[in-house]
């Protein structure tokens, strides 16, 4: 199972501290639920593919966009539920098809979606989950928390593979697995989930025990080998990740005086 | 009365529960219009019924977060920590008692069903998609929770019997 949603890269967006980006990303997913026209929607959904263009490339976004087409689809399809009153734009005989509120709306909602969704994807995609979780320490979260997320994800694969060798081992264990082993291999499920839990379960205590072999909690000053960079650079990169979204605030503050 | 745990035994259930969620979301997936339907709350009411509240808020809300982030679906994350944690966390705080009655285990079983379809639909209602869109996927999360509160109670027992040592990790 692939874990690891970085995509190595050069651009100005993978040189951003993961910090800042954090923030930015936090402070933008608020701003594009404030009252702003429709087409800064349309412009905020421009600028964010344009990133995503130059951080990832074309396929990865375009990857990322087709992720996002079945719930894009639904809402289109009840478009006709969104906002009944005001003018109609599409009927039959006397019947409102779709009204025009209704269609702004929908493309609010779907402009809103995407630029969500691309700038949280951006994020994972531009950083590697060592420099998030040194990002989530230096905000002060726990250091067992981060302990917690930084196992757990060490875990997942190896999990992960465990789990499908149990559910093949399973599945030979049916009459004909070669031809019928896919479509019965539902039948094997709770053994196979039981099976798979217990070979977890059991490495509590072994995980546990590695943990305090390497003197886990032991003392307060904790060796770091990786850290991230401070200084003028940080501030820097900070600065721009508060101001942009504040120049837009106050754009948008303009439009509406 | 129950033996004080070491923190590292706590990081190491939360952070094995927690792989544990993520594994049984990735694993199978069915395509809907909220991304996907999955076995998740299988796992999430089997470590509800099985390992305690902490365990099973933290597991539940962390697990599925990790799984739509790594998934592709990361604008789910938020929601899904939200919707599954509160879900993990009510259905242990519910199963807590020494004495399990067969009322109890349909309150926990129904206050997961009300809130995971609840939750998905409100959050992703007001945040996301839109109240129709939301409102469309209540069948789908009614039935995934449905299911997972039956299987994850039929895998709690097996798992107490195969592995009878569990009862001592829950906290």
């Amino acid at each position: 199972m692939q874990i690891n949603t970085y995509i190595a890269g050069s651009s100005l967006y993978h040189r951003f501290d993961v910090r800042a980006k954090i923030i930015f990303t936090i402070l933008m997913c608020i701003v594009v639920f404030f009252d702003m026209p429709l087409y800064v929607h349309y412009a905020l959904t421009l600028l964010i593919t344009l990133l995503s263009l130059t951080t990832v490339k074309l396929k990865v976004t375009l990857h990322n966009i087709k992720l996002m087409l079945p719930v894009t689809i639904f809402m289109v399809l009840f478009m006709p539920l969104q906002e009944r009153g005001g003018s109609a734009l599409l009927s039959y005989k006397s019947f409102t098809i779709i009204t025009t509120e209704g269609l702004n709306i929908v493309l609010v909602l779907i402009s809103r979606f995407y630029f969500i969704s691309m700038i949280c994807t951006l994020l994972l995609e531009s950083s590697t989950s060592r420099d998030i979780l040194l990002a989530l320490k230096s905000f002060h979260l726990p250091d067992s928390f981060c302990m917690v997320l930084s196992l757990a994800l060490r875990f997942i694969p190896s999990f992960a593979s465990t789990f499908t060798r149990i559910k093949d081992s399973q599945r030979l264990r049916l009459p004909n697995p070669d031809e019928e082993g896919e479509k019965k291999s539902f039948t094997k499920l709770i053994p196979t989930f039981t099976s798979a839990l217990v070979v977890a379960l059991k490495s509590i205590n072994t995980t546990a025990a590695a943990l305090d072999l390497r003197g886990y909690g032991r003392s307060k000053n904790k060796a770091e080998f990786y850290t991230l960079e401070g200084g003028k650079k940080l501030f820097t990169h900070l600065a721009i990740s508060i101001i942009i979204p504040a120049i837009f605030l106050i754009t948008l503050e303009a439009l509406h005086g | 009365m129950a033996k004080e745990k070491s923190n590292t035994v706590k990081i190491a259930t939360l952070a094995i529960c927690i792989a544990v969620v993520c594994v049984f979301t990735m694993v199978i997936k069915i395509p809907t219009a909220r991304g996907y339907l999955n076995p998740c709350d299988v796992a999430i009411c089997f470590i509800a019924y099985t390992l305690g509240p902490v365990t099973a808020g933290l597991s539940a809300g962390l697990g599925t977060a990790l799984a739509d982030a790594i998934g592709g679906y990361p604008q789910w994350a938020a929601i899904s920590f939200i919707v599954h944690g509160l879900e993990g966390l009510l259905m242990a705080l519910i199963m807590s008692k020494e004495t399990i009655t067969f009322a109890r285990k349909l309150i926990a079983g129904l206050v997961c069903m009300v809130v995971v379809a609840g939750g998905y639909c409100l959050l992703a209602g007001f945040f996301l998609t839109g109240f129709p869109t939301a409102i469309a996927e209540i069948p789908g999360n009614l039935i995934q929770s449905g299911v997972g509160v039956v299987a994850g109670f039929i895998l709690s027992e097996a798992v107490r019997k195969a592995y009878p040592p569990v009862k001592t990790i829950s906290w």
